[in-house]
């Protein structure tokens, strides 16, 4: 990570008006993600983590706006391009692998043409037809579509939700993007099948060198799958680091709450310590830490003020004023 | 829990099919015939007063259907079930329910049900005091001053305040909701919970809470529950037993740390392997599943799981629908352990 990343985000803020006032989904994120990496965003539902890989794609719909920052892919910002030079970037350097497969597709088409569509707006085999097909038929074997030449002409609801999310990733994968943004993909589906995912995705992840962002809730599927993790919480991230660095020496409250709110396989069961509390209101996200209402360490002065990252640790940084004694970055 | 007494509920053989019925044209073009869809396909199942049962599988594996079958929301196709020994109903014909309402109401009072999806379980039209004040008037308690008062406690007890009484349910969250729910379940005063996938629509953070409050009430009311999830930390969490379902059978049963220390069944060791975990030394060796699971309509014969199973031991697990068999306390339906 010595060279440029790849895509950096620098302080981007998400702003969706609505009546109870301005909701800032997210809030001065700023994140980079190098060559090949395999970075996890980990937070629960609200906490901005959808909402900051739409904006990268610049897919937020009004009245929402991008309301300051900049997306930077390999030095371009993605904010101030052109409509149409978007358009060349989004799906053949950044593609997205969404959440829901079922009403990611399109039901009024065959599986394949949606396929073979990214293959033709990028004009990745010059639009001929028989290229394309034979293109995409390597495809979704690739992702592991059993008797591709047949399942080519079926419909999603004829796929089964394992069968649907791969082929959600070989449309991803059409142009062989530098990116792969993973939003949420396995949390429809169950566990043996989250697992043939995920295994498919790291296998992409070696053999292309694409750079993944798995977007999820799940601490321990992000722990598995990622080298660097960030975790936000109300639209802005609280903790960024490596994967060991997170999971093992947490430093903020809200890390760790999550890794002890989850119960989990061991020898002696212990009680599990829930967060108190609800997330904050987006449209009222308190001053100061968005986390102090719940926070079992919470001082006076946590309301105040935002809080900066700390870096307690190289490449491991933290909101919390708990770490004040370390230089603030 | 002492083996030699009766169960609190035990379920033989217990069946629940249900028959999907071809539109008139493909009747009259295609000459389609009925469906049948095998949910639940001969479970044999044992609560023990004082336990919790944890029902674990893969969506479509007819645990829900199970869970609703055992609580009475739904009529058995064949199969019996016994409360402390009584049969619910004997001779079950298909279809038909011949039970009278009264006997229907006995035994909700008995058995209660917390379920998934905290939306759509409660009635958006009825405040709080309404949604709570239902099961106690079905109990007979009359007294209107006597009903507010245990209203008031119940909703106490669960961790919400008495001035939400005259809300409706879209003034909650997700986490508030489930609360409401269970104290909607407890106001019946029930020996047996089912809970179906309680916590899976909330947050991890509310899920924490929800299942510890379902812990203490246990405790506190003496509660007996079959636990229906998908999660299998969380099945480990809470339950002193486990039976692991697949297309509409136990694929094995025993006491929780038995089951999760030595997974007998190749489907639960994959199972277990595909739970993603935050310790490295413990990840167990990986074992990626295969395809998916069969629909339930033309289920596999023998072993519902020989086609995606890796430790098939011959052609006795195509044709022939395996046992249990009983391995040190743990019951496993599998040809490998004969």
């Amino acid at each position: 990570m010595t060279n440029t990343p790849l895509l950096e985000l620098k302080n981007l803020t998400t702003v969706f008006p609505t009546r109870r006032g301005l909701v800032r989904a997210v809030a001065d994120v700023s994140l980079s993600l190098a060559q090949g990496e395999l970075l996890g965003i980990v937070g629960e539902s609200g906490c901005g983590k959808s909402v900051t890989m739409l904006s990268i794609l610049r897919l937020i719909s009004t009245p929402g706006r991008i309301a300051a920052g900049q997306a930077l892919f390999q030095g371009r910002d993605l904010l101030k391009l052109s409509d149409g030079a978007m358009r060349q970037i989004r799906g053949k350097d950044i593609a997205m692998v969404f959440q829901d497969p079922l009403s990611t597709l399109n039901p009024a088409f065959p599986v394949g043409e949606q396929i073979r569509e990214s293959l033709r707006i990028h004009h990745i085999a010059q639009n001929h037809f028989a290229r394309e097909k034979e293109r995409v038929i390597e495809l979704m074997s690739e992702v592991g579509i059993s008797s591709p030449t047949d399942r080519f002409h079926e419909y999603p609801h004829q796929f089964s939700g394992g069968m649907q999310q791969r082929a959600l990733i070989a449309i991803a994968l059409a142009c062989e993007p530098k990116i792969l943004l993973a939003d949420e993909p396995t949390t429809s589906l169950d566990v043996t099948i989250q697992a043939q995912i995920m295994d498919l995705m790291r296998r992409i992840n070696e053999a292309r060198g694409t750079a993944i962002v798995l977007v999820t809730h799940n601490l321990d599927l992000a722990a598995e799958f990622c080298q660097r993790i960030a975790v936000m919480y109300a639209g802005r991230l609280v903790e960024i680091g490596t994967t060991d660095q997170v999971i093992e020496t947490p430093q903020h409250p809200y890390t760790r709450g999550l890794l002890t709110c989850i119960p989990r396989i061991s020898a002696q069961r212990t009680r599990i310590e829930p967060i108190p509390g609800n997330v904050p209101d987006l449209a009222n996200v308190p001053p100061g830490c968005a986390f102090a209402e719940r926070c079992s360490e919470m001082q006076p002065i946590c309301q105040n003020d935002l809080i900066p990252f700390f870096e307690i640790a190289p490449g491991h940084l933290v909101r919390c004023l708990r770490h004040s004694s370390a230089t603030p970055d | 829990m002492n083996p030699t007494d009766i169960p609190l509920i035990e379920t033989r053989d217990l069946k629940r099919h249900f028959t999907i019925r071809p539109g008139a044209l493909a009747r009259l073009l295609a000459r389609a015939k009925n469906i049948v869809v095998s949910a639940v396909d001969g479970v044999s199942l044992k609560i023990w007063q004082g336990e919790t049962v944890g029902l674990v599988g893969e969506s479509g594996c007819g645990k829900t259907t199970l869970g609703r079958v055992i609580s009475r929301l739904d009529i058995p196709t064949a199969g019996e079930i016994f409360f402390k020994g009584f049969s619910l109903r004997e001779g079950l014909p298909s279809g038909g329910d011949k039970s009278t309402p009264i006997e229907r109401l006995g035994f909700y009072r008995v058995a209660q049900v917390i379920f998934q999806n905290p939306y759509s379980s409660l009635n958006p039209r009825k405040t709080i005091r309404e949604i709570i004040a239902t099961p106690l008037i079905n109990r007979g308690l009359k007294d209107l001053n006597e009903r507010e008062e245990t209203i008031i406690a119940l909703l106490r007890r669960v961790g919400l305040h008495p001035r939400n009484l005259d809300q409706y349910p879209h003034q909650f969250s997700g986490g508030q909701r489930q609360r409401i729910g269970i104290a909607r379940a407890l106001a019946m005063q029930p020996q047996f919970i089912v809970a179906d996938e309680p916590v899976s629509s909330l947050d991890v953070s509310i899920q924490a809470q929800v299942i510890n409050l379902l812990e203490e009430l246990q405790d506190e009311f003496h509660l007996t529950y079959l636990f229906i999830a998908h999660d299998l930390s969380l099945i480990h969490h809470i339950s002193d037993r486990v039976a692991v379902m697949y297309l509409g059978r136990i694929a094995e049963e025993g006491a929780t740390d038995d089951l999760y220390a030595q997974p007998l069944h190749p489907y639960t060791q994959a199972l277990l392997a595909a739970i993603p975990s935050l310790d490295k030394a413990a990840r167990r060796q990986r074992i990626i599943l295969q395809g998916t699971v069969p629909s339930p309509i033309n289920p596999p014969s023998g072993c519902r799981f020989h086609p995606r199973c890796f430790a098939r031991v011959g052609s006795i697990c195509e044709n022939e629908t395996p046992p249990f068999f009983e391995v040190g306390k743990q019951r496993v339906a599998c040809w490998k352990y004969q």
